[in-house]
């Protein structure tokens, strides 16, 4: 008995069933499901408020996800649109995420997209100084919070919607 | 459907009615072919995906057959085959001691130890009885499928030496599994006489072609499997030379960077004339420009690769204002 079949589709479609429960009830997820055409599952977008006490918070994120071939043993690919998100592990310019779950030597295949989603929701609150994509930023988030959470206002209401 | 509650597993999501494995110590459960695909795709961790507790060995449930991950192998192959091998069809058993005398292993080894270790193909993690090619030196195995796809990936040439392993390059020998002779299936469209078809690659298409031409007329297997080595030889032989062409461009490239890099630490850190986004692009273009002039040979001594680099990090620094 070989299991060759692609373990993705059935996966994301077992996750899709469990996303539209689950979302019916979430306060901070506003939508996460399938954006690719044709009805593939291998393309994602969220939408999600920013965490409570941060200068995230009256804000709203979009974050597009692809699951790669390889899902659920590589972890999906994560990003926010250029210019939308400003956050010492976010790269401004592009998008780009660190985040340490969503590298491939600490990604576990029992992760889902629901848990990366809020990972990176919680992210926003606990940025990781130790390896920033935007080196500025984050030298600024540890010795001045308050111009952080200032600057990071600013650009916020800045973004072209 | 039996009124028996199924648990999930937790890496497909699908129910784990069959094909169970819990790891030893945790306890965890997953499906056996999940689990497998899992630590193939990670060569290095051997840690439960939950709890990342370090995995010693994990237990087949449906055969209730421990299988150890930590085992470092030593194995001869030609003794491994057998009945409970055809039952068993991923696995290997080995009995320590009496390895080299024993024709018969099953029937001796029922009262003593017996070791198991995983077939699985290192190139599509796989464990099935397809598997059919085996690394003398480092045990490694292989579908000949797989390395056939490997090989389309670099194009054909048909010098020939050994068949050679993906990892160590040591020779390749053929594995049989569950019988000694392998069952041939010329009515399944994917294998052919033992070799899988892979539809989408040309070269495969070629072999294949090539060794059904020469096989006509004669049901000699022992021709399709000298054919197939050949093809494997071939294949082997045409990645490693291509590999060895790649290491030696990067390393080339290298030497070439480094001295870009140098100069424009300067404009960078020194005077601060360039942001890092500038840096990066200008690295990138001069390298490259410097890499064609130099024919893709680091010609230190013909060429003053700080001062062709300066000239060219200037022109492109002024570009900028």
């Amino acid at each position: 008995m070989v299991h060759r079949a692609n373990n993705r589709a059935s996966r994301m479609l077992a996750e899709y069933k469990q996303i539209r429960e689950q979302l019916q009830s979430h306060e901070s997820i506003l939508m996460l499901c399938p954006a690719g055409d044709g009805g593939s599952l291998s393309k994602w977008e969220a939408q999600f408020c920013g965490p409570e006490n941060t200068p995230y918070a009256d804000f709203t994120f979009t974050l597009s996800i692809e699951i790669p071939e390889m899902y659920p043993n590589e972890p999906p690919n994560c990003r926010f649109p250029p210019n939308h998100i400003c956050h010492p592990n976010i790269k401004w310019s592009t998008g780009e995420v660190c985040l340490d779950l969503l590298k491939h030597e600490t990604w576990s295949p029992m992760y889902n997209l629901l848990q990366v989603v809020e990972a990176i929701r919680t992210l926003l609150a606990e940025p990781g100084v130790d390896s920033p994509l935007d080196v500025d930023l984050a030298k600024l988030y540890s010795v001045d919070k308050q111009a952080y959470q200032g600057l990071v206002t600013y650009r916020l209401c800045s973004r072209t919607l | 459907m039996t009124g028996q509650v199924s648990k999930e597993c937790p890496i497909c999501w699908d129910s784990m009615a069959d094909n169970v494995a819990k790891l030893i110590p945790c306890q965890h459960e997953f499906h056996l072919s999940c689990i497998r695909k899992w630590y193939h795709s990670r060569i290095s961790d051997r840690t439960c995906p939950n709890c990342r507790v370090e995995i010693r060995e994990l237990i087949d449930m449906d055969h209730n057959v421990n299988i150890n991950l930590t085992l470092q192998l030593d194995l001869i192959f030609d003794g491994l085959v057998d009945n409970i091998g055809a039952q068993l069809m991923n696995m290997n058993i080995r009995d320590e001691q009496k390895i080299y005398q024993e024709q018969n292993i099953v029937l001796e080894s029922e009262t003593q130890e017996v070791r198991l270790m995983l077939i699985q193909c290192h190139i599509c993690g796989d464990s099935d009885a397809e598997v059919d090619r085996c690394c003398k030196h480092c045990q490694n195995m292989y579908h000949a499928g797989c390395l056939r796809q490997l090989s389309a990936e670099v194009n054909d040439n048909t010098e020939s030496s050994g068949g050679h392993c993906a990892y160590c390059h040591e020779q390749l020998i053929p594995l049989n599994i569950g019988t000694r002779t392998r069952i041939w299936n010329p009515v399944d469209t994917d294998i052919y006489r033992g070799m899988i078809r892979n539809r989408n690659s040309i070269l495969t298409e070629i072999l294949y072609e090539s060794s059904q031409s020469a096989a006509v007329g004669s049901s000699d297997i022992n021709q399709t499997c000298n054919l197939e080595m050949n093809d494997i030889d071939h294949s082997w032989d045409c990645m490693e030379r291509n590999r060895k062409r790649k290491e030696i461009a990067y390393q080339e490239k290298c030497q070439i960077q480094r001295h870009v890099r140098g100069i424009l630490d300067d404009y960078y850190y020194g005077c601060r004339k360039i942001t890092r986004e500038q840096y990066t692009e200008i690295n990138r273009r001069v390298s490259r420009e410097l890499y064609d002039l130099s024919g893709g040979i680091y010609q230190n001594l013909n060429m003053d690769y700080d001062e062709q680099a300066r000239r060219l990090i200037i022109k492109e620094v002024e570009k900028l204002t």
